[in-house]
């Protein structure tokens, strides 16, 4: 009954319940216990509660009951445990998500319906989030910029942390792991406020200790999160949301160099919501954030050989309003606008970015089954151009154990600071890089100092305009269900991505060095389909399995290669051949095969429950070994590897939990994925402090 | 320096060349391996580069020290030509020569004939053989810190004396490894194929 309760104070937290409370409804579900007990409720696909099987978009959720009894303990950890989400290292250390076979630059990651930020190379950092405080993860995959605008290429992951818990007072859990791992966390509530803590720190590990770097360095993790809720009057209900998130790290680098790097981030949410009839709500909400990062290293002398910084600030207010029509529809209007800032070493002046934006929304029924959601977002920008991202989807009920599901919508995302004001020089590799902003200031004065020694691209072509990356998303999808005990979906997804931003070189400099600006120029298509099957065999025992099939290619490679003109060779030092189709692998950390499958059941006459888990990677490529600007079979490729995972979980009195696992039980490691240290035993011990 | 015999590839070409050709006068192409032509420089890494150039000649098929009989001469991942104007450049060899070049993309074998029109001498903007990462004869991986020749890129030379090589490069590294490590492995060891029409006014290969 836990996810029902839970459920229940998420209805309440968000005021909703008037708008479920009259009668039963087909799409939205129902206060009717029944109903709700199978149901799960997701509100990022809409940004209104919707049952998540019969939304027509491919979603996920995590659940209440899937994060507390894992023994993973970071957003990272469980997210790779969803079918067709991989975590790909950064150049960090961090770990962003690949979805639909794109980039982690391209799924927006929300806290709570707000963005995090931080993505100082492109890619969000997501062992940033500890899972100690969620209480359900919300996964929409395919473009929804029409709601969400810009980076919403791939898909949303919207993370939800708790909300009013009244079933207790307080828990507080730590667990020990390899690499002198420790995680403290604790959760309290007073009345109508709430507390979280945690702390994560690690030794770290090195994956090759023959050279001068440490895989991963010793770093400890803090986020701090507290809550208020009160009801204004009879109709309205005001929450504030404070967190703090800081990280430090120790750095070293060849030579003796020493430093290290520091994270701060904050985050401020205020949300006031109105329930005034039952057929509408209004809510506002206010936004801040800032994301400071700071590395330095010093000589062995202890003087400082090098520092970085980066601090990015975002500011958001929205307003949206939900009008429900005699249950069968609900109309979505929202305003709102983003400012932004982002200060780093290496950036020319920036400039702010304002982007008010709009959208609508009409969510509903026709012909008394088929259900479906248009959705139109308008955005403004003061630096790049405006943007309109509309998306159609549709739910289809066949019989009664089947239904299709289908959308279609757009993408984009616009191009980042560092793509508009880098200013960067490399001068142990000979480059440097010059955004489309910096390079109008800073070429002509190059020029001026007699430093270009030749202009490699028109000259009308210098300094021009980035447009935003866009995409065009396509999914259909079939599910089959039959009550909770079988549930079979099956989807297909297209995107068609243009417009990507890649660097070009655009000129010489005399001293032989080469600068590179960034341009609009390529173009990519994901084609893959998802299988999701889940079987309770018994009361004691259930079984889950997912696969993606996945081709990721740039369309400009394949061109080229139909043309003949990429080549490749056998031996370094064989002649070349011209590459054929199948021989060309797609875009780097691209998988064809990715399998999971679970295992999990109780065995009641000890009290203990248990889960496996395996994961499957076919073999994918990271560089371009041999030099042909394409990853190919002829490339050092990683092999397939598999990750298997097994835990068990014991309640040994009504307040006390224990848990224990291992993690990569095979112990693989690769010295190119930096993200697996190897095996790793855990042991965790959780303590409930029951109201009084 | 090693310098290979004529070889099975090379005899093949050879009778090619000869079944095409009534006259029987024709000189036969040469089809040459060269391993480990080292090609030292100073400074590189954002520190002014500096040096000597190591020129080669196709006809003998050997480095040369000579001040006029040298098709092209390579310095680090620089190629310069025998041909044109100088790039000003610090202790680049004085250009006495007709040479030219340019890159075609292909195999070695299916590069048949030379385009006239695109060779040309070196500078003023660029050597004849560009320099830099990806818009010429190699590319520099930032994250393996390799250095690899592209494959299919052919640089189609001609020679002082204006005569045509086509030749292709294998390696960067000395005695071309299978996999060369970024740090420890010798670098700027050309090891290269090319063949040699030494029948002036002869186009083709």
């Amino acid at each position: 009954m836990t996810v029902f309760k839970n459920l229940m104070f998420l209805l309440t937290f968000l005021s909703l319940n008037r708008l479920f409370g009259q009668s039963a409804n087909y799409y939205f579900g129902s206060l009717d216990s029944t109903i709700w007990d199978l149901e799960e409720v997701i509100v990022t696909a809409t940004r209104t509660e919707r049952q998540l099987s019969a939304l027509p978009l491919p979603a996920t959720l995590i659940g209440q009951k899937e994060l507390s009894s894992s023994t993973v303990r970071r957003v990272s950890d469980i997210l790779e445990e969803q079918t067709g989400l991989i975590m790909v290292p950064d150049f960090n250390g961090g770990l962003g998500v690949q979805m639909q076979g794109l980039d982690p630059d391209y799924t927006l990651i929300l806290i709570d319906g707000m963005p995090l930020i931080g993505r100082s190379a492109g890619s969000l950092d997501l062992t940033r989030l500890s899972i100690g405080n969620i209480q359900q993860i919300e996964i929409v995959k395919g473009a929804s910029s029409s709601l969400y605008g810009s980076d919403a290429l791939a898909g949303v992951i919207n993370i939800i942390t708790n909300q009013s818990v009244k079933k207790y007072q307080g828990k507080i859990a730590y667990q020990l792991g390899s690499f002198n791992s420790h995680d403290l966390n604790a959760n309290y509530q007073q009345g109508p406020l709430q507390f979280f803590a945690n702390y994560y720190s690690s030794a770290g590990y090195d994956l090759n200790p023959t050279d001068e770097w440490v895989t991963i360095e010793p770093f400890s993790h803090t986020t701090l999160q507290s809550k208020y809720q009160t009801s204004v009057g009879k109709h309205t209900v005001v929450n504030l949301m404070g967190r703090f998130y800081g990280q430090n790290q120790d750095y070293t680098a060849p030579g003796g160099l020493t430093g290290a790097t520091h994270i701060r981030e904050f985050n401020v949410h205020t949300k006031a919501n109105y329930t005034g009839k039952s057929s509408q709500e209004h809510t506002l909400e206010w936004y801040a954030t800032q994301y400071d990062a700071k590395e330095y290293l010093n000589n062995t002398q202890g003087a400082l050989y090098d520092q970085q910084a980066f601090t990015q600030k975002l500011i958001r207010p929205e307003w949206r309003s939900n009008f429900t029509e005699g249950k069968k529809s609900t109309f979505t209007l929202g305003l709102g606008a983003t400012f932004e800032t982002v200060e780093r070493t290496d950036y020319t002046a920036t400039s702010d970015f304002n982007a008010p934006y709009a959208f609508v929304q009409w969510d509903g029924i026709i012909s008394d089954k088929i259900n479906i959601i248009g959705g139109l977002r308008y955005d403004a920008h003061n630096v790049y151009s405006n943007q309109l991202s509309p998306k159609v989807a549709v739910h289809l009920p066949l019989a009664q154990k089947w239904s299709i599901k289908g959308s279609i919508g757009t993408g984009y995302k616009a191009p980042d600071f560092r793509q508009l004001y880098f200013n960067f020089s490399n001068s142990n590799a000979g480059y440097g890089v010059l955004g489309t902003e910096a390079l109008t200031q800073e070429l002509p004065l190059l020029e001026r100092q007699g430093e270009i020694a030749s202009i490699l691209i028109p000259y009308e072509a210098l300094g021009q305009t980035l447009d935003p990356e866009r995409s065009t998303n396509y999914n259909l999808g079939i599910t089959f269900q039959q009550s909770s005990q079988f549930t079979l979906t099956v989807n297909g997804f297209l995107n068609e991505i243009q417009d990507l931003i890649d660097t070009r070189l655009i000129a010489r400099k005399t001293n032989g060095q080469q600068l590179f600006s960034y341009y609009n120029v390529a173009s990519v298509r994901t084609l893959g389909t998802e299988w999701n099957i889940s079987y309770k065999v018994s009361e004691k025992m259930a079984v889950s399995g997912g696969y993606q099939w996945l081709m990721a290619d740039d369309k400009d490679a394949l061109a080229r290669i139909k043309e003949g003109s990429i080549y490749a060779r056998q031996t370094p030092i064989s002649s070349s051949f011209p590459l054929i189709r199948n021989d060309y692998l797609g875009l780097p950390n691209r998988s064809r095969h990715v399998l999971t499958i679970k295992l999990s059941g109780t065995l009641s006459r000890i009290g203990v429950s248990w889960t496996t888990r395996l994961m499957h990677r076919s073999a994918f490529g990271i560089n371009d070994d041999n030099g042909n600007g394409v990853i190919d079979q002829y490339d050092n490729l990683i092999k397939g590897f598999s990750i298997l995972d097994f835990s068990l979980n014991k309640i040994v009195a009504q307040q006390f939990e224990i848990s224990a696992g291992i993690d990569n039980l095979l112990n693989y490691r690769n010295l190119q994925i930096p993200n697996y240290g190897g095996r790793i035993g855990t042991l965790r011990m959780n303590y409930t402090f029951l109201k009084q | 320096m090693k310098l290979a015999q004529i070889s099975l590839f090379a005899l093949f070409i050879l009778g090619l060349g000869s079944c095409q050709k009534e006259e029987t006068t024709l000189d036969p192409v040469l089809a040459v391996s060269v391993e480990n032509l080292f090609a030292p420089q100073e400074g590189g890494q954002g520190q002014p580069v500096s040096g000597s150039f190591t020129k080669f000649n196709f006809e003998t098929g050997s480095i040369t020290t000579s001040a006029t009989q040298w098709d092209i001469a390579f310095r680090g991942t620089t190629i310069i030509v025998n041909g044109g104007m100088s790039l000003g450049n610090v202790d680049e060899p004085e250009r006495t020569g007709n040479a030219g070049a340019y890159i075609a993309t292909g195999s070695l074998s299916e590069i048949t004939a030379v385009e006239l029109p695109l060779i040309k001498g070196d500078g003023p903007e660029d050597t004849a053989i560009p320099s830099g990462s990806g818009n010429s004869w190699y590319s520099y991986n930032p994250t393996t810190h390799l250095i690899t020749p592209t494959p299919g890129k052919i640089l189609v030379i001609q020679t002082h004396d204006g005569r045509f090589a086509k030749m292709e490069i294998l390696s960067y590294y000395k005695d071309a490894p299978e996999q060369p490590d970024p740090f420890t492995t010798p670098s700027k060891y050309y090891t290269f194929n090319y063949v040699y029409q030494p029948n002036d006014g002869v186009k083709t290969f």
